[in-house]
């Protein structure tokens, strides 16, 4: 076991530093470059909490779907989902795809754009 | 950068049969593979702001860059405002790579301070998006019978057919396929609408972020490099995907005002619209956009294009497949979530 400051508070660690030591001594591309490497910091971060959880429920969904043993493992399975889709044209199989894989979206989302699910196109979907 | 002012010296002097000096150069932040350089080019009786496009690697050229700055005089005789060209070459001798050279356009092109400035004047985001679609049925309209023959042209004269087989070899190259982006291709393969009445130039990148713009409206087009022959609709439609309305999400076009806006700007000006081929092409290029930000990851992962905003590409992916998910649930109309 590794001494303290564990994973997620160096990369809070890291991101903090870059924020208040680094940004403001940059401009143009690399000030851009450098809030791009504090997001992917926040992004890890998010990712320590809620990965592991979020792996095993997508393998559950996608093992639901295909009626395939969800411990294939999510790579596994959705290459398998890829397959399907590619090879038969099942638009009530398309139909569950879409919710299942919109949940997995979902799931992928909490941990690297938390909010971008909020907008559901609503208002442009009939047009 | 004092090489590439002694080129852009020998290169004006050269074209303008006079001798020029410049000053200010300056590198511009816009473009991750090109480089575009601000300066002023002065001559015995004048001093005048310019821009270099300067293409460093050939091989990651899209259009050649005398076939792009032929699609910018185009573009200007059809009556769209893009940069107004000065001169171009491909020989590497001035600056070690192709280069065109336009007169400098004044005005706001950061996306975020162009939504600042809209906001910031009652109707300015409505003139902006009905000039975009004012320009845009200018472009389309114009005969293509005047175009440089090797700009690129859909096979069987097909351009969603060849779009949808471009996608899917794409698709097919990327180490991590996407059962979304799968799905949606498979969608899109089975509903391609009919082929518009006549191909058109289109533009392929104009959004929020390839625009200039001042307190009285647009002022300039940039960025030609994909300009290809194709579907009007296809230019509408990339000007309305989610990804360039920087959380102005009820903004369809860049954040700035709704889809009617542009579609007046398009009709004023003798464009029609077709909203099957529009829907369609929407969802087309929302997949486009995610698979080219899972090939900029790819390219990053590979080593060929070592870049962290390319790495950071490969996690935005997710945002698209959402978009793409809403957009397909829209076709498939009975499935509730």
């Amino acid at each position: 076991m590794q001494d303290r400051p564990t994973s997620i508070e160096l990369l809070e660690t890291i991101a903090w530093f870059l924020e208040t030591e680094v940004l403001d001594e940059l401009e143009g591309s690399k000030r851009h470059q450098t809030r791009v490497a504090i997001n992917l910091c926040h992004i890890l971060m998010r990712e320590f909490d809620l990965a592991q959880s979020g792996d095993i429920q997508e393998s559950e969904r996608l093992g639901n779907l295909l009626d395939i043993s969800s411990e294939e493992g999510s790579e596994h399975l959705n290459q398998i989902l890829c397959d399907r889709l590619r090879q038969s044209c099942d638009v009530d199989f398309e139909k569950r795809a879409l919710v299942t894989l919109l949940e997995n979206v979902k799931s992928k989302l909490a941990i690297v754009k938390p909010g971008h699910d909020d907008y559901n196109f609503k208002s442009e979907l009939d047009r | 950068m004092k090489d590439l002012s002694v080129g852009l010296s020998k290169f004006l002097s050269e074209i303008w049969e006079t001798d020029v000096s410049i000053r200010n150069l300056d590198r511009a932040s816009a473009g991750a593979r090109r480089h575009n350089l601000l300066f002023n080019a002065v001559t015995e009786i004048d001093d005048i702001p310019l821009v270099a496009t300067i293409m460093p690697t050939p091989d990651i050229e899209d259009l050649p860059m005398d076939v792009e700055a032929s699609v910018l005089e185009f573009a200007r005789q059809a009556g769209v405002p893009a940069p107004r060209l000065v001169g171009v070459t491909t020989n590497p001798k001035y600056v070690g790579g192709s280069m065109f050279v336009t007169h400098r356009v004044f005005g706001e092109s950061i996306p975020r301070k162009i939504l600042r400035l809209s906001e910031s004047q009652t109707g300015l985001g409505d003139r902006i998006v009905r000039q975009c679609g004012e320009a845009l049925a200018h472009l389309h309209k114009f005969p293509i019978s005047r175009i440089d023959s090797r700009i690129e042209r859909p096979k069987l004269d097909d351009p969603a057919q060849q779009a949808v087989d471009d996608l899917l070899e794409d698709h097919s190259l990327l180490p991590q396929p996407s059962p979304t982006i799968t799905m949606a291709l498979s969608w899109l393969s089975r509903n391609k609408p009919e082929s518009p009445e006549a191909l058109s130039l289109v533009h392929g990148d104009l959004r929020n972020g390839n625009i200039a713009v001042d307190d009285t409206g647009l002022v300039a087009i940039y960025d030609w490099e994909i300009a290809h022959l194709g579907d009007p609709m296809e230019d509408l439609a990339w000007l309305c995907v989610r990804a360039w309305r920087f959380r102005q999400d009820d903004k369809e076009v860049g954040g700035l005002a709704d889809r009617d806006t542009l579609f007046e700007g398009y009709h004023s000006a003798g464009g029609n619209i077709d909203p099957i081929r529009f829907r369609w092409w929407r969802l087309l290029r929302t997949v486009w956009w995610g698979i080219g930000l899972a090939k900029q990851a790819a390219e990053h992962l590979d080593g060929s294009f070592r870049s962290i905003i390319m790495a950071a590409s490969g996690r935005r992916v997710a945002e698209l497949e959402y978009d793409i998910l809403m957009l397909l649930s829209g076709e498939y109309s009975t499935v509730e979530f």
